[in-house]
């Protein structure tokens, strides 16, 4: 039980935050092949340190290279400990390359962003392209399964996480796939662009909820 | 391949096994005549075979022992210089590779020893070995 | 005249000279025996790793590979022939089930080497038809899964495609890739058919180069590193002996394994002539001096010796030779009957020229300073010292011998010192052991007379000890260095090892995947936990490497291994595949409820080393953004041929078990039919977890 409490103490929003974002992805958001330091999550943590917005914020990167969405629903009770207050899901990429059901994936993203919305935690969700060569048909599911559940559950949506930074050999690592110091720089202001309202937004309503 | 190495593995146990046998027969080739002496001065078959056991047992004991430790620190070097480290202790081997060595030079000993014994006395007068 | 006295000498002591040259001759017999069959396993070993790459030189990039590339290669091997090859993931569907897919095309004619077998009895490249742009082959686990025939069509892509044949065997199956998602080969037009590589597609180019015969890059290590520097990190340049992988160091280690035998049966021959010779010599001491007090001069004497024992070295080896040329033809057979070795063409001219050397060349090199010894003790000129040089003749020669049979400076300096210290250790170590017993008084006179005897005439004893020694070492030494090689290379009985090798089994899919097995009633073994993690800092210095510098091509290898995270997990005791090797087990379950002090973790043996880990050293893991830190306890070896969950890192059980996580498991032994249901109805019943036939990658990586 104390240990338990250790690792909610560790992980739950210090006095000095007012805000908490938790990124829940796969190695994309982990950053896989560059240091802790130089994720996204933490290059917007920088960026929020340096005053990007009002207000104090404690980013948590809870990614996990070579997860699915299989590992969400669990990953995401983990954190709930911590009391998140948004959830930025960056999750299926591994799914699609995996060829796994989209059913399957779609299933799994749901149950997790209902859980997140049961815990009042709001939800940014960040859509993911598969490759052409896995075809047109595959392709096009997991584009749509996105979108449904962005439409379902009214979600925030970032359309693409490698929005400009795919395909470009100066943002990548050298196996092409994951993005290099430059390519997360580049994820960093697409994702900070779409979180940053939303975070101003959430924190004027909990400030308000707490009057 | 594991096959493969096992061969190569029992060819270097022949080969190690057979040169002992060839230096312990021929250090009886070269006693003959010393034995035909001895044994021309009363010395009993059961005394030369005695001192045989002596010197070539306990030669092929205290050789053969330190020559199995040697290995086993041999091997540890070099798999450290050659199989990045991949060594491990098995008493089994070194223990075997001992005991096949006492037992082959033992018989041998006996064998040739008995034979080198068993040598006319006339050999003494002969030039012929 | 002096070869004619020779030649008596020979015929007046029949026994000595049959017993010499017969010792001679089953020395080198032994050394003929292990060299060709060292040659054979070579050639085998040095085939077998250029069929697992297909070529002489590889170049593998995520990113198109362009004219200027080829051009790089080509300017150091103007006569080089290159193909392409692609490799594309895609997905298919055939009677309403999807499949993740390997795409795989290439050239007419690539790979250089290996051939893929085909169920219709054809192979390629061979006799089978070139596959048509409408055309695949697929991999018989892909027909099992979705029931496809030959014959019925697969959506690849944007095109449909024909099923033509079933690869029955591909030496050139990746474990990471292919093994998850079975195989497709397709032709380069039928990818442009399917159009599978367009913007955005994830696509594994690589050109494959044959080298012209005898020419060998991995043996020039200058030139090679000299190619890689001449491309930038995107592209990765493999030849056959490449050691990034399992296999490559397997190789490796065989190789110099078989260097060391060479040089153990050279080492042996030589011993027993190097013992014949001095022993001969030292007992014709009075027949020499006989013969100078009878008027043969010393230069006599000396030509007399030389040409006796020369006379005996090479009957002894023309009948080796001899012998070995007859053997040839059994050995053969029995090696093709026994091992797992395709032999086509055993014989080879190299063991017998070295055989020659040792032979004859070795007992001259030997024999002269023995031979000038005796000789000046005959003419009693024992003032006289043999010439350094005279000496050193044959250790120099045995040396330059030890480097080209085992074909590595590193394998023969190892060696030799070795044998140099243990001789430097013994001799007067010897000399004093033999001066105390000639003073122990002992009441058998059997025994004192032993004692006296090998006292008296130390050079003898000295000479059988160090006979005995040396073999007894050498004895040992092979089988000792094969144990512990093959727990790293052999792959577990089948009857032992798993079938099925899963992961991505999620927490709360264990019991369901129990309750499966057993009602399924299959095996459900080895279930470990893995738990993904952050390497921080070792001993409180960072560990991770930045790269926003300019890193050189091995310092950015180095820091994407060092930033890339890892699989940890955790248990309570070591498992059937693991044994300790330095340290102590675990204390326990971890009880510190303030999770002030680390835990207790246990580290793979060569992941230590490459790490510089020692015993008590501190490591800090970032766990999904918690920090744990763990103490080394202990080193453990790892045959990670077994094919059972391994990790190099694992933790006490109590600290990481409420982490989150995945699990790791295996299926136990099935029948290629029962594998087959197992991975549909796993497939259907457990979408995200991915299954590896495990015995279809051993294929691969057995050597």
């Amino acid at each position: 039980m104390n240990k338990l409490f250790l690792i909610l103490l560790f992980l739950s929003t210090p006095a000095w935050a007012d805000l908490h974002v938790l990124f829940m992805g796969d190695s994309l958001s982990e950053g896989y092949g560059v240091t802790r330091e130089h994720s996204f999550p933490s290059v917007i943590e920088k960026k929020l340190d340096e005053g990007a917005v009002p207000f104090k914020v404690k980013v948590t990167n809870g990614s996990v290279s070579g997860s699915t969405s299989a590992n969400a629903p669990s990953r995401l009770k983990w954190f709930l400990k911590s009391k998140p207050d948004i959830l930025v899901l960056a999750l299926g990429a591994n799914d699609g390359l995996r060829g796994i059901d989209v059913k399957s994936s779609s299933d799994n993203l749901a149950k997790t962003i209902a859980t997140a919305k049961e815990n009042n935690i709001r939800v940014v969700l960040t859509g993911m392209l598969i490759p052409p060569n896995y075809g047109a048909d595959y392709r096009d599911k997991f584009s749509k399964m996105y979108l449904t559940l962005k439409n379902k559950y009214q979600l925030d949506f970032i359309p693409f996480l490698l929005e400009g930074v795919a395909g470009d050999k100066n943002l990548n690592q050298a196996d092409g796939i994951h993005p290099n110091d430059k390519g997360h720089r580049v994820m960093a202001d697409n994702v900070l662009k779409v979180l940053k309202p939303i975070m101003i937004e959430e924190f004027k309503q909990r400030q308000k909820a707490k009057r | 391949m594991s096959q493969a190495l096992l061969v190569m593995a029992l060819l270097s146990v022949i080969v190690g096994l057979m040169v002992i046998g060839f230096i312990i027969n021929h250090q009886m080739l070269t006693r003959e005549k010393d034995m035909a002496l001895e044994k021309m001065l009363g010395l009993s078959t059961r005394s030369m075979m005695s001192r045989l056991r002596f010197e070539f047992i306990g030669i092929l004991f205290i050789a053969s022992g330190l020559g199995v430790i040697g290995s086993l620190l041999m091997s540890y070097l070099l798999s450290v210089v050659l199989f990045d480290g991949l060594w491990a202790f098995d008493p089994i081997l070194p223990t075997l590779s001992f005991v096949m060595i006492m037992l082959v030079g033992v018989s041998i000993v006996e064998v040739l020893g008995r034979k080198a014994i068993a040598t006319e006395a006339a050999v003494l007068f002969r030039d012929a070995d | 005249m002096i070869l004619r006295l020779a030649a008596r000498e020979i015929k007046n002591h029949p026994r000595f000279s049959f017993f010499f040259v017969l010792s001679v001759l089953l020395g080198l017999l032994g050394l003929t025996a292990i060299e060709s069959f060292k040659g054979v396993v070579q050639t085998n070993l040095q085939s077998r790793s250029k069929e697992l790459l297909g070529a002489d030189l590889e170049l593998s990039s995520r990113f198109a590979l362009e004219d200027r590339h080829v051009k790089i290669v080509e300017q150091y091997f103007e006569d080089a022939t290159h193909l392409s090859s692609l490799d594309i993931f895609s997905m298919t569907s055939f009677n309403g089930a999807s499949r993740l897919i390997q795409v795989r095309a290439q050239e007419n004619g690539y790979p250089f080497y290996g051939k893929l077998l085909l169920r219709s009895n054809t192979q390629y490249p061979g006799d089978a038809t070139p596959l048509a742009d409408n055309e695949a082959w697929i991999y018989p686990e892909l027909a099992t899964q979705l029931n496809i025939k030959i014959g019925d069509e697969l959506p690849i892509g944007e095109a449909v495609f024909k099923v033509v044949d079933i690869v029955e065997r591909d030496i050139q199956q990746s474990m990471q890739t292919g093994a998850i998602a079975p195989r497709v080969y397709l032709s380069m037009d039928g990818v442009k058919r399917g159009e599978l590589i367009k913007f955005g597609s994830t696509v594994g180019y690589k050109v494959g180069f044959k080298f012209p015969e005898g020419v060998q890059i991995d043996k020039d290590k200058d030139l090679l590193d000299r190619i890689k520097k001449s491309f930038d990190s995107t592209v990765r340049i493999s030849t056959p002996s490449s050691e990034e992988d399992q296999v490559g160091r397997t190789l490796a280690y065989l190789g110099d394994f078989l260097g060391l035998v060479s040089l153990v049966a050279l080492f042996l021959a030589s011993v027993g002539i190097l013992y014949l010779f001095q022993a001969h010599l030292r007992h014709k001491a009075a027949d020499f001096a006989t013969l100078h007090a009878i008027g043969m001069e010393r230069g006599k004497l000396v030509r007399f010796m030389l040409y006796h024992l020369s006379l005996l070295s090479m009957f002894g080896t023309v009948s080796s030779i001899t012998f070995g040329l007859i053997l040839m033809g059994p050995l053969k057979s029995l090696a093709f009957q026994f091992l797992p070795i395709e032999i086509d063409n055993l014989f080879s001219f190299k063991p017998f020229v070295l055989v020659l050397l040792v032979g004859i060349a070795s007992p001259l090199f030997l024999s002269i300073p023995l031979i000038l010894k005796a000789s000046y003790l005959a003419t009693r000129k024992n003032a006289q010292k043999v010439p350094v040089l005279a000496w050193a003749a044959w250790p120099l020669f045995f040396a330059i011998l030890s480097f080209y049979v085992s074909k590595s400076f590193l394998v023969a300096g190892a060696f030799l010192g070795g044998i140099i210290i243990f001789l430097l250790v013994l001799i007067p170590l010897l000399r004093l052991c033999l001066n105390f017993i000639s003073k122990v008084k002992v009441k058998n006179i059997n025994l004192r007379h032993a004692l006296l005897r090998s006292s008296r005439t130390w050079a003898a004893t000295l000479s059988i000890f160090l006979a005995v020694f040396y073999c007894s070492l050498v004895f040992n030494l092979i089988p000792q260095l094969r144990t512990n090689l093959e727990n790293e290379i052999s792959v577990a009985n089948p009857n032992v090892r798993p079938s099925i090798f899963l992961f991505d089994v999620q927490d709360d899919q264990v019991e369901d995947l129990k309750v499966f097995s057993s009602q399924s009633n299959l095996p459900l073994t080895n279930i470990s936990p893995m738990v993904r993690a952050r390497l921080v800092s070792i001993n409180d210095e960072k560990y991770e490497i930045d790269t926003d510098q300019k890193l050189t091509r091995e310092e950015e290898r180095n820091a994407r291994f060092r930033n890339r995270g890892m699989n940890l997990s955790y248990a309570s005791q070591l498992n059937a595949s693991e044994k300790l090797v330095e340290g102590r087990e675990f204390s326990g379950v971890y009880q510190d409820e303030s999770m002030e002090s680390p835990a207790e973790i246990s580290i793979e043996q060569r992941f230590a080393t490459r790490l510089g880990l020692n015993i008590g050293d501190i490591l800090e893991f970032e766990i999904l953004g918690m920090p744990i830190k763990g103490k080394v306890v202990n080193f453990r070896s790892v045959r990670w041929t077994t094919f059972m969950p391994n990790f190099f890192i694992v933790f006490q059980e109590g600290i990481l078990n409420d982490a989150p996580k995945t699990f790791l498991a295996t299926f136990g032994q099935l029948s290629s039919q029962l594998k087959d249901k197992l991975q549909v109805d796993l497939f259907k019943k457990f979408p995200n977890v991915s299954a590896v036939d495990i015995g279809r990658v051993i294929e691969r990586i057995v050597v």
